[in-house]
């Protein structure tokens, strides 16, 4: 598109400036985070803090590693949200797609109800839901997580792919069917491929919602063998005092894998897909 | 764009082959994977692949949920004492340790879901509100097997019953900043109104420094309602009198609150102590923004760890006196806690005993702890340890202690008031609601009468 | 190509019930049974650990004269309607500007994703660090550029301590808007744009006929699914402020969970959870109209 040369820089100063607003602030508690994490246990909180700390140190990291078992709470929570996500996305991909493109009784009621999931706060639901759970046979275990987690990450992914799906134009599906692919088919090859932004929207925030749970993974997992990541950084607190280092620290670590799925996940979000498909 | 498609769904499938096959040989080797502080020895619940290992010969279970402590030493120590009963008593223990601001929630959901631990050790207020759900079982047996000092029955004690066997006293200190304080010319200060001359003469705002650093705020913990029920004592005032009488409305409990009260409006206190949690005045103090505080010996192992010069620069006092002569000190205490509706209420008390039964490992525990423990059991009393001076205070202070609720006779309506945190939230009324502080007294009269009806 | 023996009507139907099967098995048996449960105990006197009693509307009617639940229900819509404003706004700004063809586009987009990426209560934990007013970064660089002369209060004053909280919320939330309507507008198509703009229509006319549309449906449930969350939102209110001095940035949850297990009245706290059901649902449904995106098309 031809714009006149005002109008561009106009546009790219106005654009940048946001954006590195938007930027300071996103970062500055993160960079605050960082520090701490970087910082001698004499630093870490002192009256009218400085920006730049005059010393760093690993030493927390370091501590962090070798002193705990924070890293195989790591691992937990990474089996954890992958397998979490697998089952909801799946779940939810082939149920959006039913609720927007089939008709079958109760379609609407489907659509309306998916939401009950989330009228009740998990700060009281909890204590029913562990005494079902436990019910089950579970008991300190993570894979019980693998049943709680979807109900309220599937309802997400049902609600985001349905917009995402919405947005497509039918056309196309309805002139595959008439092609002779059966409905799955016309899934697989068409709107998956046009919607594979959206859904990679929503596979990277189903996994951040299943690592960043908190309350269920404290009830359900008790033993250092079994806790996800943000449990085992609340280890880190007692009744009146805290570990700082290894807070701070852990919480670095922690944010880690979602942002490099974050990364890995920019690739595919590659824009105007189906263009000139219609025609 | 085909390409791009099957990039992702292999990048999904593989990954979740992946972790689904490493995650079973992991929880293979899970039971490897731990460092001294906090393995579990056997996960004989373990989870929904629960393999069927049970031993031929009867072996008794026990379920152990203990407090996890700023001092590691405290847990491995514990841990080996525990393995140690497992071994010659023929046991499988399942050791694990809680963090403070779990174990009420998981305790409860466990009660409720009927698979309770069998032991847990918390300190007196937590454990004491499960006495009040029927939970723990009655200690009258484990109380007669263990010599106890005087001061640990009282504080054991609870509906009448032993509910509530102690492991240590957690007797407070106030710490006070000697090279803040020298600048005053004062003396150690005696009565409050001493301590209060000398903050206002070292507290500096403007450049982040408060003379005292007490705790006052309501978000559950039990620092701040301690410090607001010594300032009443001290006056003269009586919330509950032995007889549970509400006794709270008086004169002197009037120009308690308003003592409190005057202290954060004149700035003396940070503003922020309003919203702290319980570890708000530690790290206050750790921080060197604050002049003084009450807390447990917790403080004085953080000093250590992390700031040793600051330790230096620290003096434990005796608490001041109120315009009454008297200076109460109030504490509590870890207590292990047998929950009756456990399966293994004798393994759980046998295992109290079989802890007691080795003094010399207690004593050790103690040095461990530092500051933080005192002994509950007779004959731990006289070693080096206790006699260095910097430790001896805090012997001194647990064998004046008094229950958190003194006078109030021990049971759930005094846990309850304790917990619900009525005085700090009169006074928090006062300062920030400017509520009339008689107005402010007979709310928290309502408050009281509500509970002790 | 062989003859159809089933209609595709017939197909459709089938297909679409068995894909509904593990939606029901989760949503309706896994959360349905608690849920249930949870309600029936909000008719009880229940205390964890002892047998409940059915006591009726007793907790309702309590709740008529609570002071701190009116206060807490009203801090919490204050709570709600605020966050979702802002980040709505700050969210859509800033999926329209790195929908363009920018110079480090990947470098942006990823590190203004971060605060989603945090654990709710490491961002907590580290802003209420940053609030404090004595080693708080946030007072320490205002009173040394000279841009105040007092530390600002903002976990003690009782009018600011709700916005303290609000500004995390805001904080964390803002990536979740962005990027999910980044990928609503990447599926746009860019030809109606450029047909538009053939057509002679200015980039203001182009985002209100044609981007708002398209993206709307997005732009709704993203709506919808933020409002409940943060209508339901606790660690973050929790761990910065407790519920603020004397309940003045107390909001539901965290009054639930004061109820629940500092007062241990279990039953009152599920009352309250219920009780504030029917409001949810209006939200939602005021907010499905507001933006006009119909699930039920």
């Amino acid at each position: 598109m031809v714009r006149t040369k005002r109008k561009r820089i106009i546009n790219s100063v106005l654009t940048y400036g946001i954006l590195g607003l938007a930027l300071i602030w996103t970062i500055f508690p993160i960079y605050w985070m960082v520090k701490s994490s970087l910082s001698l246990n004499s630093e870490m909180y002192v009256a009218r803090p400085n920006l730049f700390s005059k010393v760093i140190t690993f030493d927390h990291y370091i501590d962090l590693f070798f002193n705990t078992t924070f890293l195989h709470s790591i691992w937990n929570s990474l089996i954890v949200a992958s397998i979490t996500t697998v089952i909801c996305l799946t779940i939810g991909v082939l149920g959006a797609y039913a609720m927007t493109r089939l008709s079958y009784p109760g379609r609407n009621l489907f659509r309306s109800s998916i939401i009950v999931s989330y009228l009740m706060p998990t700060a009281v639901l909890f204590v029913p839901m562990y005494v079902f759970i436990s019910s089950l046979g579970f008991y300190d275990s993570k894979y019980a997580l693998l049943i709680i987690y979807p109900t309220f990450v599937v309802p997400y992914c049902c609600y985001m792919l349905i917009s995402y799906f919405k947005a497509i134009p039918y056309a196309l599906e309805e002139a595959a069917l008439i092609d002779g692919c059966n409905r799955l088919q016309t899934l697989w090859y068409i709107v998956i491929p046009i919607a594979l932004p959206g859904i990679a929207v929503v596979a990277t925030f189903a996994f951040t919602m299943a690592w960043n749970e908190y309350l269920y993974a404290m009830i359900m997992t008790t033993s250092n063998a079994q806790k996800t990541a943000t449990v085992a950084i609340s280890a880190f607190k007692f009744a009146d005092s805290a570990i700082w280092g290894r807070i701070m620290s852990a919480s670095v670590v922690c944010s880690l894998p979602v942002t490099i799925l974050y990364i890995a996940a920019q690739s595919l979000l590659i824009s105007g897909k189906y263009e000139g498909s219609v025609k | 764009m085909e390409k791009n498609k099957w990039k992702l769904l292999c990048m999904v499938l593989g990954s979740a082959m992946m972790f689904s096959m490493a995650g079973c040989s992991v929880q293979n080797s899970e039971n490897v994977v731990t460092t001294a502080a906090s393995a579990v020895t056997t996960e004989k619940r373990a989870d929904m692949q629960a393999t069927d290992n049970q031993e031929p010969q009867e072996r008794g279970e026990l379920i152990f949920w203990d407090k996890s402590e700023y001092v590691e030493g405290y847990n491995t120590m514990m841990k080996a004492k525990v393995d140690a009963f497992a071994q010659e008593h023929n046991v499988d223990v399942n050791y694990v340790i809680i963090p403070a601001a779990d174990m009420k929630q998981k305790l409860l959901a466990a009660i409720e879901a009927g698979n309770a631990p069998d032991l847990i050790v918390g300190d007196d207020t937590l454990v004491g509100q499960f006495v009040s759900m029927n939970q723990i079982a009655d200690c009258a047996d484990v109380f007669a097997a263990i010599d106890f000092t005087d001061n640990a029955k009282i504080l054991g004690t609870f509906n009448g019953k032993e509910f509530l066997v102690p492991l240590a006293f957690m007797a407070p200190g106030m710490y006070l900043r000697m090279d803040k304080w020298l600048e005053t010319g004062m003396d150690i200060p005696k009565t409050w109104e001493d301590l209060r001359k000398g903050a206002q003469i070292i507290n500096d705002p403007a450049n982040g420094f408060y003379g005292m650093g007490f705790a006052m705020g309501a978000s559950g913990g039990g620092d701040a309602e301690g410090f607001c029920r010594t300032i009443i004592l001290d006056w003269g005032g009586i919330p509950v009198d032995e007889n549970g009488h509400v006794t709270v409305n008086s004169p002197e409990t009037l120009e308690a609150l308003k003592f409190i009260a005057d202290l954060y409006e004149d700035g003396l206190i940070p503003p922020d102590a309003i919203t702290g949690d319980d570890s708000w005045n530690n790290s206050a103090y750790l921080a060197g923004t604050v002049g003084v505080i009450c807390n447990s010996g917790s403080v004085v192992s953080s000093m250590k760890a992390e700031n040793p010069e600051l330790l230096e620069n620290t003096q434990i006092i005796a608490y001041p006196a109120g315009p009454k002569g008297t200076a109460y000190t109030l504490g509590g205490a870890n207590v292990f806690g047998v929950f009756e509706t456990g399966k293994n209420t004798e393994t759980a008390k046998e295992f109290i005993k079989y802890y007691f039964a080795d003094l010399d490992n207690y004593n050790n525990m103690i040095e461990a702890m530092g500051a933080m423990w005192q002994p509950v059991v007779k004959g731990v009393d006289d070693t080096e340890f206790w006699k260095n001076p910097v430790n001896a205070g805090w012997l001194a202070n647990s064998k004046s202690t008094y229950k958190t609720y003194y006078p109030a006779p021990s049971d759930e309506r005094a846990t309850v008031s304790f917990t619900n945190q009525l005085c700090v939230k009169a006074v928090q009324e006062i300062v920030v609601n400017k509520t009339d502080p008689q107005e402010a007294l007979n709310q928290l009269e309502a408050e009281f009468n509500k509970i002790y009806k | 190509m062989k003859p159809r023996k089933y209609s595709q009507q017939m197909i459709d139907k089938w297909l679409g019930l068995l894909l509904m099967v593990p939606i029901v098995l989760i949503i309706f048996g896994i959360t349905g049974i608690p849920f249930v449960r949870a309600v029936y105990l909000s008719f009880t006197n229940k205390v964890v650990g002892l047998k409940e009693e059915f006591i009726g509307l007793e907790n309702y009617r309590s709740l008529f004269t609570d002071k701190i639940y009116w206060k807490s229900l009203n801090n919490t819509v204050i709570y709600t309607v605020g966050c979702i404003v802002a980040k709505l706004l700050a969210g859509l700004l800033l999926a329209l500007l790195l929908n363009q063809n920018l110079r480090g586009k990947a470098f942006f987009r990823t590190v203004l994703l971060i605060p989603w990426a945090l654990p709710g209560m490491v961002a907590a934990t580290t802003w209420r660090w940053m609030y404090d007013s004595t080693y708080g970064i946030i007072n320490s660089m205002l009173l040394k550029t000279g841009m105040i002369e007092l530390p600002i209060p903002w976990l003690s004053n009782p009018g600011i301590t709700l916005l303290s909280t609000m500004i995390v919320n805001v904080w964390r939330g803002i990536p979740f808007f962005m990027f999910s309507l980044l990928g609503a507008l990447q599926t746009l198509d860019k030809q109606v744009f450029e047909a538009a703009y053939v057509d002679g229509a200015g980039a203001f006319k182009q985002f209100i006929y044609i981007t708002l549309p398209g993206i709307s449906s997005v732009l709704g449930i993203s709506a919808l699914l933020s409002t409940i969350w943060t209508f339901n939102d606790f660690e973050n209110v929790f761990l910065i402020t407790g519920g603020g001095p004397v309940y003045s940035s107390s909001v539901i949850s965290t009054y639930t969970y004061d109820l629940a297990f500092i007062q241990n009245s279990f039953g009152r706290a599920l009352a309250v959870a219920v009780s504030v059901i029917p409001l949810m649902l209006i939200m939602i449904m005021i907010s499905r109209k507001i933006i006009n995106t119909d699930i039920n098309q």
